[in-house]
């Protein structure tokens, strides 16, 4: 207890697992989470079924990874409405290049460019051309899609001989646990380590939260907006090999609307649109409830057209409640 | 004798943990000018909010015209009379002048469309009238602090203000400006019968404008009396109970060695061949009227904006500076003008705001030592006594003075030896600048660090700096010795050759 003390007057609040923890009651979206399993399984008693529970960790891993990626950007009052395409994009051209013969782990380093390159392309225009993020992402977006349509002329693209070697990925299994959980666990603890204990982590929460006092602190502020589109179109990249893997099939609409997702995900994990609040751990929760809100809908029966009238009615209310915070604190 | 315009009565206001008034009494005769000071955290702003009906006061009473007002919502005192005119305006930056004096209220013509000509023909005589030259076709955002300060003041003319709360108008105001302004407040208040509440913590200008003056004190009204009995001195022992008989410390001896030399600086518009050069030890001022380039220099110098030409040398070595970046590699930092904007992350911790322009020597391979980091804030903040519950709390939530007090930590932290500050003690109380100038003359004595400061106000330039540099549209007007100088030749060299 003293040293709890000590650790919270000298400053950063206390560290290691109980600074976890208060983190997690202060943003109170645990228990929200806590909630909901526990409506689950009154509704379902199966959904605790380690099946079901696989099912929904899937989920979460496919849209928490972009997700990730998104958090960085709103981070920095950026948004990245991108990455979607950029699944689809990067879903084609591995799907093409296996067919084509290259081997596993040189696709895989060139669909992770590829994200990249596109993430460059959008912070490129953001720094250098001083676009609004909200435009040149709507741009990349538009684009992206063309360019994936055009590049697989509309159809799906097979993998070929590579379709079993590959399948792992996306549809192996580590230790029981599906290998997309076990990606999505490693990328989420080296986005939270990134941004509570690295010089770059402080420098995104600084650009978000005033991007011209971090300027006069001697910050990069092109630097670091440039990493975070990179970042967030990096994590896109992942996604995509993860969806080729699993369906074992390149499709060029893989991916669309997964922005949208995206954003959703992370406001109701409780980072600020307004920028330099929030972080990974909300994130997390944040993609657990949209995935645990989505089975105990599928669980019940409930036609797939009423669940997107469900689910915006939830971005909606977390929205509301994240600017009536922002209210309170001005 | 009549009525005063305003009575507060028995005020009380308690929010949670904090009790921010005592029992205040407080009146303002008709047409007068009242001044209201105190420190920060006086009850000022509570006792002002109260007043515009923003905050319930959670006892006593509060009459306009002899009249009590039962529902004090911030309509009904808008309707009243009462107009408040914060330091941060509330204006819409992207609507023009006219529109925003007549925001809500735009006449309209026969179709129920809003009669534009009207509007700009009305607003033009309210500023006329005010003798404010300001366009009312202009857009808000194009116009200086000083003119938006103006565009307020007639707004609240213009809907027939009976009580005009100042907040510290002259925070804002170059000193011609301000001149202006006490001009329109005499007018207003000798011919139209307006009341000013006038807040500042410049003791000076309140001798010059108010009739009465109220001092508060942690919640409590310590005096109030017509200000013709009072002295500065007894003011300023009033408002922080205790004497403070030279706010100004010590200084040291400046040494021979030039620290900085900044010759030809130019900027297309905005300065014309800038020349000075800085000692170790020194404290060099910068002063003029406002738009006159004192704060365009320290922004040149600390790479904040572009130069045309010129050269910077620090310790006899030339630097491009080109970004903040490079200059504060060099040793080069500027505590901003506007601490909110410029200076701070507001909703980030103090331990935050104080390391991020030194992360780099906190951390190793790219993470950051969190013991390391948590020792050296702590000493910061007990080094500079800033005062905040601990490094984990907002900068939001401190005083000014401790906030002002964050950014030059985070200087400090960042190894500047060249501090260049703009108002450091702007909205800042009377405790907390003493504290600030100490802070500034232990940086020159013990650090060997030569220190720039732009400043209106002249006492503060006049009491801590060796030597002075007076500017006038753009270029260095003089360069003064700081003991022989006085105010009125400062202003001299401010307005003509």
């Amino acid at each position: 207890m003293a040293d709890m003390a000590t650790r919270q007057e000298m400053g950063l609040a206390p560290g290691g697992f109980s600074r976890i923890v208060t983190v997690l009651q202060s943003l109170g979206l645990f228990w929200v989470l806590v909630a909901l399993c526990a409506v689950a399984v009154y509704l379902s008693p199966s959904f605790f079924q380690f099946g079901n529970m696989m099912n929904v960790g899937r989920q979460v891993a496919l849209f928490g990874i972009v997700s990730i990626g998104m958090t960085f950007v709103i981070l920095t009052r950026g948004i990245d409405l991108s990455v979607g395409s950029i699944v689809g994009v990067v879903a084609v051209s591995t799907a093409m290049l296996l067919s084509a013969g290259f081997s596993i782990p040189v696709v895989m380093g060139i669909a992770l460019v590829l994200g990249m390159l596109f993430g460059a392309f959008n912070g490129a225009g953001i720094v250098l051309c001083g676009m609004p993020p909200f435009i040149m992402t709507l741009g990349t977006l538009v684009m992206g899609r063309g360019i994936a349509m055009t590049i697989a002329n509309g159809e799906p693209q097979m993998l070929g001989e590579a379709t079993d070697a590959f399948y792992f990925l996306g549809g192996g299994f580590l230790l029981g646990i599906p290998v997309p959980i076990w990606i999505f666990a490693f990328v989420a603890l080296v986005a939270f380590v990134v941004l509570r204990s690295t010089a770059f982590g402080r420098q995104v929460y600084a650009v978000g939260s005033n991007a011209e006092a971090a300027r006069l602190a001697g910050i990069r502020v092109g630097a670091v907006l440039m990493s975070v589109y990179v970042i967030s179109g990096m994590l896109a990249a992942v996604t995509a090999l993860i969806t080729v893997s699993r369906l074992t099939v390149g499709e060029p609409t893989a991916g669309s609307n997964l922005e949208l997702e995206a954003i959703a995900i992370v406001v109701i994990g409780g980072t600020s649109l307004f920028g330099g609040e929030g972080g990974v751990v909300g994130t997390v929760i944040g993609a657990a409830i949209i995935a645990v809100i989505a089975n105990i809908l599928n669980l019940l029966g409930i036609s797939p057209f009423t669940q997107q009238i469900v689910k915006g009615a939830i971005i909606i209310a977390a929205v509301m409640f994240e600017v009536y915070r922002h209210r309170q604190k001005a | 004798m009549m009525a005063p315009i305003l009575e507060m009565k028995g005020i009380h206001k308690r929010f949670p943990g904090v009790y921010a008034l005592k029992d205040v009494s407080f009146s303002v005769r008709r047409g007068s000018v009242h001044g209201l000071i105190g420190e920060n955290g006086a009850g000022k702003s509570t006792l002002m909010r109260i007043l515009s009906g923003a905050h319930r006061a959670s006892e006593g009473s509060v009459a306009i015209d002899g009249a009590e007002i039962d529902n004090p919502t911030p309509e009904r005192m808008l309707e009243l009379g009462v107009a408040v005119i914060y330091q941060e305006l509330a204006q819409t930056p992207h609507l023009t002048v006219a529109e925003n004096i007549f925001l809500g209220r735009l006449p309209k013509n026969a179709l129920g469309l809003v009669n534009w000509r009207k509007a700009r023909a009305d607003a033009r005589a309210v500023l006329q009238d005010l003798n404010f030259n300001v366009n009312p076709a202009a857009r808000i955002d194009k116009l200086s602090v000083a003119q938006r300060q103006m565009v307020e003041i007639a707004k609240a003319i213009s809907r027939h203000a009976r009580i005009v709360v100042l907040d510290e108008p002259s925070a804002v105001l170059g000193d011609s400006e301000l001149v202006n302004l006490f001009a329109m407040i005499r007018r207003l208040s000798r011919e139209q019968g307006v009341s000013f509440i006038y807040i500042s913590h410049r003791l000076k200008e309140l001798y010059e404008i108010c009739d009465d003056v109220t001092v508060l004190r942690d919640g409590q009204v310590i005096s109030s009396t017509p200000i013709a009995g009072t002295t500065t001195e007894s003011l300023i022992r009033q408002m922080v109970g205790r004497e403070m008989n030279d706010i100004f410390p010590e200084r040291g001896t400046p040494r021979e060695e030039i620290r900085l030399a900044v010759s030809g600086l130019n900027r297309k518009g905005v300065l014309k061949d800038i020349s000075f050069d800085v000692r170790q030890g020194e404290i060099f001022g910068i002063c003029g009227l406002a738009g006159s380039g004192r704060t365009e220099v320290l922004r040149a110098v600390a790479g904040a904006d572009r130069i045309d030409s010129g050269e910077i040398r620090v310790d006899g070595k030339a630097l491009s500076v080109n970004s903040p970046r490079t200059a504060l590699a060099n040793g080069i930092g500027l505590l901003p003008e506007d601490r909110k904007t410029e200076g701070l992350f507001l909703d980030q911790s103090v331990a935050f705001n104080v390391t991020i322009s030194s992360l780099g020597a906190l951390a190793s391979g790219g993470f950051l030592k969190a013991g390391e980091e948590r020792a050296k804030v702590a000493e910061y903040i007990r080094q500079m006594r800033i005062k905040t519950p601990s490094g984990a709390t907002r900068v939001r939530t401190l005083s000014g003075g401790n906030q002002q007090k964050c950014g030059i930590a985070r200087q400090l932290s960042a190894g500047t030896q060249i501090l260049l500050v703009d108002e450091p003690t702007r909205g800042v109380d009377v405790a907390a600048k003493r504290e600030i100038y100490d802070l500034l003359v232990r940086l020159t004595k013990d650090m060997g660090a030569a220190v720039v400061m732009v400043s209106s106000e002249l006492p503060e330039v006049l009491g801590l700096c060796d030597r002075i540099m007076v500017m006038r549209q753009g270029e260095v007007s003089a360069i003064v010795d700081g003991k022989s100088a006085s105010e009125e030749t400062l202003m001299a060299h401010a307005v003509w050759n």
